[in-house]
């Protein structure tokens, strides 16, 4: 078993911090990859990102890719890669997954220029990776951390 | 998929290079927390970039602000940049 750590982190943003874990995310199509800091949410389906890490590529995106997805907070437009996460684990291996489709947030200039629906929305790291992984979270004892089998 | 792996690592140049990146980056996300109770009061409503521990810039505009990186040879890639605010936020997200 892997153990990968998570950490309290509260994305730039007033709010009660939330676990979060860092992974390198590489896109395989693209064959480039970067840091993502991604919100450990049991409520998100798909993991996505949101933010910079979706602004940084957005022009190389694909039109034909794009999916509307509806939350609390509204829809929005994602488009989809294939694309892998890696992490460290506390022995400092590397541990990844491969993920069919990422979902990256849709954002156009103007919504850049405006700050608007952009900022405070951190990548999330959603179920199709973490029921594949056991996520031990007691947060009042620092206590976080995702297990990989 | 060890392969796709492997590629991955390779893109971050290797695997020496993304255990420094990891390290790196794990400081800067540290310094970011730490300081945020004061970046709040600084850089309401600003984007910040963190590299190396410490604030190299900020701007209210993230392309201003990727273009001041860019101007001072920090990679952007490789920086923390994060948008600053002081108002609550709630994230639920459903697909």
């Amino acid at each position: 078993m892997k153990i990968v750590n998570c950490f309290p982190f509260t994305f730039g943003a007033q709010m009660e911090p939330a676990p979060a874990v860092q992974a390198y995310c590489y896109l395989i199509r693209l064959n480039t990859g970067f840091w993502v800091t991604f919100m450990v949410d049991t409520g998100a389906a798909g993991t996505c990102l949101h933010g910079v890490p979706a602004w940084r590529i957005q022009r190389q995106l694909r039109p034909e890719t794009s999916e509307n997805a509806s939350g609390v907070g509204g829809s929005c437009l994602y488009y989809g890669e294939r694309a892998i996460l890696v992490f460290l684990d506390t022995d400092q291996n590397t541990v990844s997954r491969t993920l069919n489709r990422l979902d990256v947030q849709a954002i156009t200039l103007r919504d850049i220029v405006a700050n608007r629906g952009i900022p405070s929305i951190p990548s999330l790291l959603g179920r199709d990776i973490l029921n594949r992984w056991k996520l031990t979270y007691d947060c009042p004892n620092s206590v976080m951390y995702l297990t990989s089998p | 998929m060890p392969v796709l792996k492997d590629r991955a690592i390779k893109s971050a140049g290797g695997l020496t290079e993304f255990k420094r990146q990891s390290e790196r980056y794990s400081d800067d996300l540290r310094y970011l927390e730490s300081k945020k109770p004061d970046l709040v009061k600084t850089h309401d409503k600003e984007w910040v970039a963190i590299y190396n521990a410490s604030l190299v810039d900020y701007n209210k505009s993230l392309p201003e602000l990727i273009k001041a990186l860019g101007k001072k040879g920090i990679p952007e890639e490789e920086a923390l940049i994060q948008f600053i605010s002081s108002e609550n936020i709630l994230t639920l997200y459903a697909r």
